[in-house]
């Protein structure tokens, strides 16, 4: 297949990907409802907590730090997102994956195209609510960010939508083994989130546990882009976090395709 | 005094219209166009209790939603309607403990247990007496040779033997009506033909009132006496079903594939040719001169293959509705 | 009247029963149920980790209070995810579907048997367990001893507040018959009720009056710990008893008027 034709096709399922999100508009609405909430509550408690002194540290957050954190972290979030697991079980319960194993484009290139596409509608609007959300920020706290904590913050997004896509995808692909999967996502979906410091900062688990998530995957989703645009990475590290963000990268992709053709030579035996 | 009364009864669906494609989508976000469609036009009958009517009708024709309004799903756009001398979209408790529907697609079993635990949940709802409740299956279960099924899952069931459980299901607390919605729908012949059996006995043990429809003629034949023909939201025959039979089923499509393509004016000599396509000849004849239009043709034309089907349904009912009918 | 209520909590507990016995037959399923709860249960308790963790008061409420606050959270998310949960995430398919006729046309008041047709004892009893255990250490710690007005107390509020949070979820959903796009519904209340991660004194004066009185969910956790920790006002005690009703009664206006729209041939 030409490169050409290729990149048609997956543009196809980029443009399919990005109807269906600009279809449910009130959908979206509600999403953005659902990202401000938990800033709200989070923002609440640092408040409550931070109390008196708002220059205390924290976790190693002062107020201003972890108000600025809550916020973009959140925003990070849920631009990282995945859903396409669901129809990926789907695909696999129903057999309907079939269908797909059969046609030009190959099933990974599709689930992630179409995920692309998704996300490209979201990540516009993100953008927006993240640039709103930073000047707030600048306005209120007296938060800074250079261009080039924007710079990196970009090329680190898109280390995070590939890590989580795959993190996703591997755990998606349980349910060529396991039969009830569909409840386990948001159950795993909640407890990548908490490892990579969606929720709280990674340091609330104490510093021995931050040392060791500091190796794992899961941070570079949410944690290291968060702070990478607030400028809390010192210069030194950067260059080595992005380089364990790359190994993970490679590894989670040859664990996907161990497990996806292993899945397949199972769902080839045994069906749905 | 009729059991379910039907005065102009009209409902009317209005949806928008979706475009295609990337600018479609775009456009809907500012401008939809709307559209009403009619479903149900203006509909008067009446059926007496006890009675087996066949509601019969292509798909789309109304059935389906007319049956949603006389059971209290739906409400109509216009017309009233009584079923036991109630209004039946008002809902009223009194009303829904003396009625039944069951509907082809949809289940109100629980899959994963045995039916007999979906009765015994159906006998909490519509509040049957004990004694009542086991003399009542115990006779649903004879008269419909279930026996075997009761322990086994719902989804292991076949899907003949699940549509029997779920009119059991519905019968559990001896509705005057039972509305039923394509029935039939998805089963095989066999099973089919057996669900049919079962309704027919239904209907001598217990008088109960049964509304039936479906597309299949077949099913109709079998229950009912009296059909009511409906197409395009509109009554287009009630009567007799006789009346009706010739017509509809009458009609046979015979197709022939010759070996070489004659002359079209050759093939119009004979009655009832229609078209032609390529090779193949499409002729409507009676089904009382399917045999003798067969013989000539296989012995005047160059015919290497024959397949005899039953006209389509909405051609008996087009015609119908033109006034070609021929009794 | 009475006995229409009477038969509706007979046929409860027969659904309940069925769904139990309906699970067993998939014990994957229902293992996998009882994990999702438990990564719920994780996302509530990191608050309690941060609270401890800061080693300082929040609002005047130490981290062992918090601990009681969010064990009373999870024994009602436990109500939620295991009462009403499924229903509502099925509600949609159901009425695209049409399934939802054969709910209509039963003898049974039609958002009862739509809101609680299915349950899940398995995440009902792991989220009571759960919430219970983290209520009592949290007591414990205190020197609060619970002793039986407490216990009767405490769980009077749970079940006010089971009865708010009932209404919180279920007239939203009434919007499925117009929208049917009801997993982003879900997902809306699904946020509001994250609010109650951490106490309600948290929040501002005006966040407290809108939580308490307009749409009322510190009235769903707040309440329990409230009372259990001795912290009751009379104006408090007198809205978690009248909550409910006011709720649950808006919440059926609102699903009455969904459903008139439902039969009137809507989406």
């Amino acid at each position: 297949m030409s490169d050409a034709a290729a990149s048609m096709k997956y543009g196809k399922c980029f443009s399919l990907g990005f109807k269906a999100a600009f279809e449910y508009r009130i959908n979206f609405l509600f999403t953005v409802a659902g990202a401000v909430s938990p800033v709200v509550i989070q923002t609440v408690l640092w408040i409550a907590l931070y109390g008196q002194d708002p220059a205390a540290t924290l976790f190693g957050f002062t107020f201003a730090q972890m108000v600025a954190y809550t916020v973009i972290g959140q925003l990070v979030n849920r631009l990282v997102r995945t859903g396409f697991e669901y129809e990926l079980n789907n695909d696999i319960k129903s057999g309907t994956l079939d269908r797909y194993l059969v046609k030009p484009v190959g099933y990974f290139g599709y689930r992630l195209f179409s995920f692309l596409g998704d996300k490209l509608v979201q990540s516009l609007l993100m953008a927006l609510l993240l640039a709103a959300g930073v000047i707030a920020l600048v306005c209120t706290l007296g938060f800074s960010i250079t261009p080039a904590a924007v710079v990196l913050f970009i090329i680190s997004l898109a280390a995070a939508f590939t890590l989580n896509f795959l993190l996703f995808w591997c755990v998606g692909l349980a349910g060529f083994w396991l039969t009830e999967i569909g409840f386990m996502f948001e159950a795993s979906r909640i407890v990548i989130i908490t490892l990579a410091g969606g929720i709280f900062p990674i340091s609330v688990f104490g510093a021995r546990a931050e040392r060791i998530l500091a190796l794992l995957p899961f941070r570079f989703t949410i944690q290291f882009p968060t702070e990478l645009l607030c400028g809390r990475i010192p210069s030194q590290e950067i260059a080595p976090a992005f380089g364990i963000a790359a190994i993970w990268i490679v590894v989670l992709t040859a664990l996907s395709q161990f497990l996806w053709r292993r899945g397949l030579r199972r769902f080839a035996a045994v069906g749905s | 005094m009729s059991i379910i009364q039907l005065d102009n009864l009209c409902r009317n669906f209005t949806y928008y219209e979706k475009q295609a494609g990337l600018r479609g989508s775009f456009k809907n976000l500012f401008a939809r166009k709307m559209i009403t469609k009619e479903a149900v036009k203006n509909i008067s009958f009446a059926i007496d209790e006890g009675k087996t009517v066949g509601f019969l009708g292509p798909n789309g024709a109304g059935k389906t939603t007319t049956l949603k309004m006389l059971s209290g799903i739906m409400h109509p756009t216009s017309g009233s309607a009584k079923v036991l001398g109630f209004t039946p979209w008002q809902r009223k408790k009194d009303f829904r403990m003396q009625i039944a529907i069951v509907m082809g697609q949809r289940s109100q079993l629980w899959s994963d247990l045995p039916a007999l635990e979906s009765f015994d949940l159906n006998r909490a709802i519509y509040e049957i007496d004990k004694v009542q409740y086991k003399n009542t299956l115990d006779e649903l279960v004879a008269l419909f040779g279930i026996e075997q099924q009761l322990p086994v899952q719902v989804r292991r069931l076949s899907l003949g033997e699940r549509m029997k459980m779920e009119i059991v299901a519905s019968l559990l607390h001896r509705p005057k009506v039972l509305f039923l919605d394509e029935p039939t729908i998805g089963l095989d012949i066999i099973s089919q033909q057996a669900i049919r059996d079962l309704l027919k006995r239904l209907n001598s043990k217990f008088g109960t009132t049964v509304m039936l429809t479906s597309h299949y003629l077949s099913d109709i034949e079998d229950l009912c006496e009296r059909i009511i023909l409906i197409n395009h939201g509109s009554v287009v025959y009630d009567g007799a079903l006789s009346g009706v039979n010739e017509t509809l089923a009458g009609r046979k499509t015979v197709r022939l594939i010759l070996s070489e393509q004659p002359d079209v004016r050759r093939l119009s000599a004979y009655d009832g040719f229609r078209e032609i396509e390529g090779s193949c000849a499409r002729f409507e004849i009676d089904r009382a001169g399917v045999r003798a239009f067969s013989l000539r043709a296989l012995e005047e034309l160059p015919v290497i293959d024959l397949t005899i089907e039953d006209a389509p349904l909405e051609e008996g009912i087009a015609r119908l509705y033109r006034g070609e009918a021929d009794e | 009247m009475i006995k229409e209520i009477f038969k509706h909590l007979k046929v409860w507990m027969l659904l309940i029963r069925i769904n139990f016995m309906s699970q067993m037959e998939y014990r994957a399923n229902f293992v996998s149920g009882i994990l999702m709860e438990a990564g719920f249960l994780i996302g509530k308790i990191l608050y309690v980790v941060v609270a401890y963790r800061a080693g300082r008061q929040i609002m005047g409420y130490g981290p062992d209070e918090i601990l009681v606050f969010v064990g009373g959270f999870v024994v009602l998310t436990g109500f939620y995810a295991g009462l009403l949960g499924t229903n509502l995430f099925q509600l949609s398919s159901l009425v695209r579907d049409g399934s939802f006729d054969m709910i209509l046309v039963k003898p049974l008041n039609a958002q009862f048997f739509a809101t609680l047709r299915r349950s899940e004892i398995g995440a009902l009893a792991f989220d009571v367990i759960a919430g219970v255990a983290m209520v009592v250490i949290g007591l414990i710690r205190l020197g609060i001893g619970p002793d039986i007005l407490l216990i009767s107390g405490w769980s009077l509020f749970i079940a006010s507040g089971a009865a708010v949070g009932y209404a919180i979820w279920v007239a939203p959903m009434a919007l499925v018959f117009k929208i049917v796009r009801a997993d982003a519904i879900a997902g809306l209340v699904d946020t509001f009720w994250d609010f109650n991660n951490v106490p309600m004194v948290v929040y501002n004066k005006i966040g407290q009056t809108i939580g308490l009185f307009v749409i009322p969910i510190f009235v769903v956790t707040n309440f329990p710990a409230i009372f259990a920790l001795g912290r009751m006002t009379p104006l408090l005690f007198a809205w978690g008893l009248a909550a409910p009703f006011i709720t649950c009664f808006i919440a059926s206006l609102c699903w009455r008027a969904g459903l008139k729209h439902y039969a009137s041939g809507g989406n």
